[in-house]
């Protein structure tokens, strides 16, 4: 009861820092110091709000398995493929191309287009003063489990891939 | 005009691919923004200082609703116009660049109108897309090594791109009564290949200009005519350019060639330009410049740092 208050007053704060924010843009101008100052509050948040979702998910599936006829290491074991499963699919809806054999497939030689139907869109397009690259696909975001911040980058030029930095998962 | 050429392709495949995100720095879904810093260092024949400047700061907008047909670009340029190219006697300038409304009717076709680039050369108008720090024409005399006839003006276009050719005209008014016309024929038919073929009428000048670049590995050919007589029809310049880089990594290295005529004067230009790409938005370089116009030499050095956002 006591995570489900934590999580609920966490969610608020989020929640509000985003309808009260740009209410707050309009009304007023704030300083550099205090915008890195509300970014950093807001990356706390995410952080606790992710660790107390994590916890809840483990409790949730903890207490399911609980009154199920198993021996521990068998009720761990299936606690821990639950969590995993619910925390893969969670970051395949936010995040579809944090897959290592996606980017596996992804070939020298391929157009955008081929690019963004094997591993979705890109967070950025960006263009670059690389003589032989005209732009480039970054793809940024965190693992649901560890927080663990990833990138991956692609580079074309004259609309073909030319480099593929995939990230590490 | 590397940018901006980027720009319009993903404004175009914004349309065509509407979940790309298409901004370099989103602001909301429809609004952008972007542009570069350049700060540049040179030193040359005649003169015993170096000269520094942050050579231009531009910072652009761009509008494009992903499911319309409208969008829109607006660039703004800051200059330190040290050479006081726009004669008004300040050391320092503010313009406005692109900007455009434009109007996609199809895939293949396009209308856009307002101050629009020139469709002229091979050299583009912004340093993000030179492979140098120069022009390749003249530079003494108070001229700025721009070969073209025009850069941006107020008018409108239509463009028209199939799979092997891109064909566009511009028309815009002038002081006198008659108007001032271009035309563009670009064929990109073979792989890394890109020829166009470009003609300016306009009362004050008529200008032919032609250019080809290929590339072959990792090197870079490209050759360009430059051709304009004033509107009584004498002889203004007439210029021909051979370009090679090599890329070595993030390394490269360019040698530039030109030769021709002002106003029937001979003309010709060396430059050799080492550049590293220290990362996607950081470019440097270092030029050297050889010149000489009527039997008078003119030599020059640059360093140059380019940040793009």
């Amino acid at each position: 009861m006591k995570k489900n208050t934590t999580y609920s007053t966490l969610l608020a704060l989020v929640c509000a820092s985003f309808f009260v924010s740009p209410a707050g843009l309009d009304a007023q101008q704030i300083s550099r110091d205090e915008f890195d100052s509300l970014a950093k509050r807001v990356e706390q948040l995410e952080a606790s709000v992710r660790m107390v979702k994590n916890t809840q998910i483990e409790g949730l599936a903890a207490e399911a398995v609980s009154a199920m006829p198993m021996d521990m290491a068998d009720k761990e074991s299936l606690i821990e493929s639950v969590v995993n499963t619910i925390q893969a699919k969670e970051e395949g809806a936010n995040f579809p191309w944090m897959d290592t054999a996606k980017w596996a497939s992804l070939q020298k030689g391929m157009s955008p287009e081929d690019v963004v139907a094997t591993i979705g869109s890109p967070t950025l397009n960006e263009p670059s003063m690389h003589k032989r690259v005209d732009f480039v696909y970054t793809y940024q975001g965190r693992r649901v489990a560890t927080a663990k911040k990833v990138e991956g980058i692609i580079r074309f030029y004259k609309g073909k891939v030319v480099e593929v930095e995939a990230p590490v998962l | 005009m590397k940018l901006q050429k980027q720009l319009t392709a993903a404004l175009a495949g914004a349309a065509l691919f509407g979940s790309v995100a298409n901004a370099e720095i989103p602001l909301t879904d429809e609004l952008s923004a972007y542009g570069y810093i350049d700060m540049a260092l040179t030193d040359g024949d005649g003169s015993n200082d170096t000269s520094t400047s942050v050579a231009e700061f531009e910072l652009g907008f761009a509008f494009a609703p992903a499911e319309s047909k409208w969008s829109a670009v607006a660039e703004l340029s800051f200059d330190s116009d040290t050479d006081d190219v726009d004669g008004n006697g300040e050391d320092s300038s503010a313009e406005f660049e692109t900007v455009t409304i434009s109007y996609q009717y199809s895939d293949s076709l396009s209308f856009t109108f307002g101050n629009i680039l020139s469709y002229q050369g091979f050299e583009t108008y912004d340093a993000t897309g030179l492979y140098q720090y120069s022009y390749a024409g003249d530079t003494s005399n108070g001229r700025n090594g721009v070969l073209y006839s025009a850069g941006y003006a107020v008018g409108a276009s239509a463009d028209y791109t199939t799979g092997d050719f891109d064909l566009g005209v511009w028309v815009g008014d002038t002081d006198s009564s008659e108007m001032s016309f271009e035309y563009l024929v670009a064929y990109n038919g073979v792989e890394n290949l890109t020829v166009k073929f470009i003609y300016a009428d306009d009362p004050g000048y008529e200008t032919v200009n032609v250019w080809a670049a290929y590339d072959y590995g990792d090197f870079t050919f490209a050759v360009e005519t430059v051709e304009t007589e004033s509107g009584t029809g004498a002889d203004v310049l007439d210029i021909q350019t051979a370009l090679v880089y090599y890329a070595i990594g993030k390394a490269g290295i360019t040698v530039r060639f030109s030769d021709g005529e002002y106003a029937g004067v001979d003309f010709e230009k060396f430059t050799i330009s080492p550049s590293y790409s220290f990362s996607d938005n950081v470019f440097g370089l270092v030029e050297f410049s050889s010149e000489e116009l009527g039997g008078v030499d003119n030599d020059t050095a640059a360093v140059e740092l380019i940040y793009s956002f």
